[in-house]
């Protein structure tokens, strides 16, 4: 799958300064990448914004564009990278949301699609952005190494090592905080 | 022995969580007004051209410089030995 034509017009126009043929663009694609954005975080204000950075900083480099891959690819890509620089920024401000001590302990898996996730994003927000990064998309997307790499833009042996020690530290997050419940 | 905790099937369940509805195209194209995308394929050209400029201009250069040293060192050696005017009209 490629640029269609429809999508190669749009993309001259907008270069041209076309502001509505850009529009058209965003209509086709924000659901999707509103999807994408919707694995960094949990509230519709923040969401709302992200998807508008995404949209933004695909503009300011639509030049750069080549058309040899699908265009949402290339947006994934973006909203990837605009993802991961949301959580490192909000790490460094305020440190992680919730120490572990703070941390509650998984039971059942929820019946809810949206508190099964609400769960999920809890656990993987006590890892570090680069751990986090990598199991939400594989987690969250059902990614591909391959696919994670060309999302994330490291190599695939780099992708396969960050997740076995995002594994590992998740894993050692839950023993500790299973054990913690049982102890009390 | 603990059961361990099943995040596939947790990630299963979260994938199916959808968010809420957003159109941000009109913000968008509001912050956007008075911009245009940076036509980078043509900076990337001009930038290699001044870059290859820049590397002939400085060999051409080096290459004057070593040019006249060599004539010079060839003038030295033809008539470095030779006395110069101002010792020879000395009394």
């Amino acid at each position: 799958m490629s640029v269609s034509d429809d999508e190669r017009r749009d993309i001259k126009a907008t270069l041209a300064g076309d502001g509505e043929a850009y529009a058209r663009l965003i209509r086709r694609y924000q659901d999707r990448v509103a999807r994408r954005m919707w694995r960094f975080t949990r509230d519709p204000l923040e969401l709302e914004s992200l998807v508008q950075t995404v949209f933004v900083e695909a503009y300011k480099s639509l030049g750069g564009f080549r058309g040899t891959g699908p265009l949402e690819h290339w947006l994934l890509r973006i909203a990837t990278r605009v993802g991961y620089r949301f959580w490192k920024q909000r790490d460094r401000r305020r440190g992680r949301e919730v120490s572990l001590g703070e941390y509650d302990p998984p039971g059942d898996v929820p019946d809810e699609p949206s508190g099964a996730a609400d769960r999920l994003h809890a656990m993987l927000a006590r890892l570090k952005p680069r751990d986090r990064l990598v199991l939400t998309l594989m987690y969250f997307e059902d990614s591909s190494i391959a696919a994670i790499a060309e999302q994330t833009g490291w190599s695939e042996s780099m992708v396969k090592v960050q997740l076995h020690r995002a594994r590992k530290r998740l894993k050692s997050l839950l023993d500790n905080a299973t054990s913690g419940r049982n102890n009390t | 022995m603990r059961p361990e905790y099943d995040i596939d099937a947790l990630a299963r369940r979260a994938r199916q969580d959808a968010p809420p509805d957003v159109d941000v195209a009109e913000a968008v194209i509001g912050e956007l007004a008075g911009w245009r995308p940076r036509p980078q394929r043509i900076i990337g050209e001009f930038a290699m051209a001044a870059s290859l400029l820049a590397v002939f201009v400085v060999a051409a250069a080096l290459w004057i410089q070593i040019h006249r040293r060599n004539v010079q060192s060839a003038r030295r050696d033809l008539f470095g030995s030779m006395p110069t005017l101002a010792t020879t009209t000395q009394p």
